[in-house]
């Protein structure tokens, strides 16, 4: 079983414009967990869109769950994506749903027969705090039961890859802190994560975890991201303790 | 909403749209309406003038030329006692004189035709649909090699053709209309999309295949296409059967009181059926269309 993601000279350009991707090659390990860091435009939404599926690379290529993502034909894609949960830094929310069909709506997609549907949302919104929301459109909620309940969403269906972006933008850093451990909670159970953050001051709070500095496109001092994720079992194991 | 529904549409991917309230349903009733009465007029004319053909074409007119008015009746007599015995024959007769009179009148005036001319005889001969008069003229002309045999159905030959043409300029008509409506549907679902735009987004992401979303405008798209089809149908046989009573009612309508057969009824049948088709295809595709795309 190979890494979960792998980048071999990948870069990425939106139309003509120039790359805001360059020369990436890195693996990400099944089990791992990362921190994507760099200023605004350094490209971390767009390494996220990679991942995601919701760009292909123009250069290079990027292996994901063992499919040649940029060889793979179209009708393979679908199901890769539903492998993925991603929770968007604006939540990206069905507002013609309420919270518990938002939550619902990957299992949905999956084809998963609804009374399991039911119990899996109720006790994912449960975990949330959410249960007395389920009939809010997400329009009714305050921007952190919005992102809670983005987060329910992108985790519903058990991803082997979990994608953050900004997930504490716009939360009170008590919440920054439970989102986080969330999270970890997650990562203890089997599923990768990364997260794209600015916010330098969650890194110590996961010693485990890998950290990548993205700067205009570009891995900045390749070396120093690699620390942790040398040893899996150890950084497996102190991501297990908590923070 | 109905259990037969896409999990898309029960699922709700996309808002619910009042599809009654966009122009599509009523631009299907139009059009099926317009195709229908196209269709309906050019068969009924093309039914009338069959059977205005049939009528006409069904029998023969024998001429017996002689210079001895005696010798002429004698051969006539032995036609017409041939004719008699023969099956499929409805009648045969001779044309009266004074008829022929009348009808050469126009040309030679009122003098007495008989008394300065030798006029041949004339047998009109009508015979029961569906006997050949191709085969019988021919055994007449045998039994009786000086006469002429002239066949109604050689002069109604343009009238056959008439009606041919007319049947392909209806169909042509109705295919045009369907052909405007497609185009309407094309637009229709480029608009959805357009709306759509950040909830496909969404399910894209989500890791929704193309086929469900294609299906869910399908679905629409057809439900929107039956209800206007069903009402732009209804509405053309009522016209049709309100048409029909006012012709019927002048008791003259030689073409149209054929009226129209079951087989034009059941290919008038198809122009909803064809729409709603159409209607169905033609989104699927678009949607696919526009997925690959952007993919
Ligand atoms: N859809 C797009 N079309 C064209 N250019 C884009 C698009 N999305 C992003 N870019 C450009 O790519 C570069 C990287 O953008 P990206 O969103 O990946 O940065 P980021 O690191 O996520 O920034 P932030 O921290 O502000 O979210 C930027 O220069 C941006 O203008
Ligand atoms: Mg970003």
């Amino acid at each position: 079983m190979g890494p979960l993601a792998r980048f071999e000279n990948v870069g990425l350009r939106y139309g003509t414009d120039s790359e805001v991707l360059r020369d990436l090659s890195f693996r990400l390990d099944r089990g791992a967990f990362m921190f994507l860091t760099g200023p605004s435009g350094a490209g971390k939404t767009s390494l996220l869109k990679l991942l995601y599926l919701a760009e292909r690379p123009t250069r290079g290529r990027l292996t994901l769950f063992g499919t040649d993502v940029g060889a793979a034909a179209p009708e393979e894609l679908p199901a890769l994506r539903r492998r993925v949960g991603v929770v968007f830094q604006d939540f990206r929310l069905l507002d013609h749903l309420n919270a518990f069909e938002n939550v619902a709506l990957p299992l949905r997609i999956a084809g998963v027969e609804e009374e399991e549907v039911a119990a899996h949302v109720e006790e994912l919104l449960d975990w949330v705090g959410l249960s007395r929301k389920r009939t809010a459109r997400p329009k009714t909620l305050s921007g952190g039961e919005q992102q809670r309940l983005a987060i329910a969403r992108a985790v519903i269906n058990r991803p082997d890859l979990l994608l953050c972006d900004e997930p504490t933008g716009n939360v009170d850093p008590e919440m920054a802190g439970r989102l986080l451990h969330l999270f970890q909670e997650l990562n203890r159970l089997g599923t990768t994560v990364v997260v794209a953050t600015h916010a330098m001051q969650l890194l110590p709070r996961i010693p485990a975890a890998t950290i990548m500095r993205l700067e205009r496109g570009r891995m900045q001092d390749p070396s120093a991201y690699l620390h942790g994720s040398d040893d899996r079992a150890a950084a497996t194991l102190s991501a297990a303790e908590g923070v | 909403m109905a259990r037969w529904a896409p999990r898309a549409e029960r699922y709700r991917y996309l808002p619910a749209e009042p599809v009654l309230r966009t122009s599509l349903p009523w631009l299907v009733a139009l059009t099926v309406l317009l195709a229908t009465l196209g269709m309906a007029v050019g068969l009924s004319l093309v039914g009338g003038l069959t059977a205005l053909g049939n009528q006409m074409s069904g029998g023969f007119t024998i001429q017996v030329a002689d210079g001895n008015p005696d010798r002429r009746d004698e051969r006539s007599q032995r036609l017409l006692s041939w004719l008699a015995d023969r099956e499929g024959v409805v009648s045969a007769a001779r044309v009266p004189g004074d008829e022929m009179q009348r009808l050469l009148e126009p040309w030679l005036g009122d003098t007495d035709l008989a008394g300065v001319l030798v006029m041949p005889a004339m047998i009109d001969v009508e015979l029961a649909p569906g006997v050949e008069a191709r085969r019988l003229a021919a055994e007449l002309r045998s039994a009786d090699p000086d006469i002429t045999v002239d066949s109604h159905a050689d002069w109604f030959a343009p009238v056959g053709q008439l009606g041919t043409v007319l049947a392909v300029l209806a169909m042509g008509f109705a295919v045009l209309l369907l052909a405007a409506m497609a185009a309407i549907v094309v637009l229709g679902v480029r608009a959805g999309l357009g709306r759509h735009r950040e909830a496909l987004g969404i399910l894209h992401v989500l890791g929704a295949e193309e086929r469900t979303i294609a299906g869910l405008f399908q679905y629409r798209f057809a439900l929107t296409a039956l209800a206007g089809a069903a009402g732009g149908f209804v509405l053309a046989v009522l016209l049709i059967l309100l048409i029909a009573e006012l012709v019927g009612g002048l008791g003259s309508g030689l073409l149209l009181s054929a009226g129209l057969s079951p087989l034009a009824w059941l290919l008038l049948g198809t122009v909803p059926v064809v729409a709603v088709f159409l209607a169905m295809m033609t989104s699927r595709l678009t949607v696919q269309r526009a997925l690959a795309e952007q993919r």
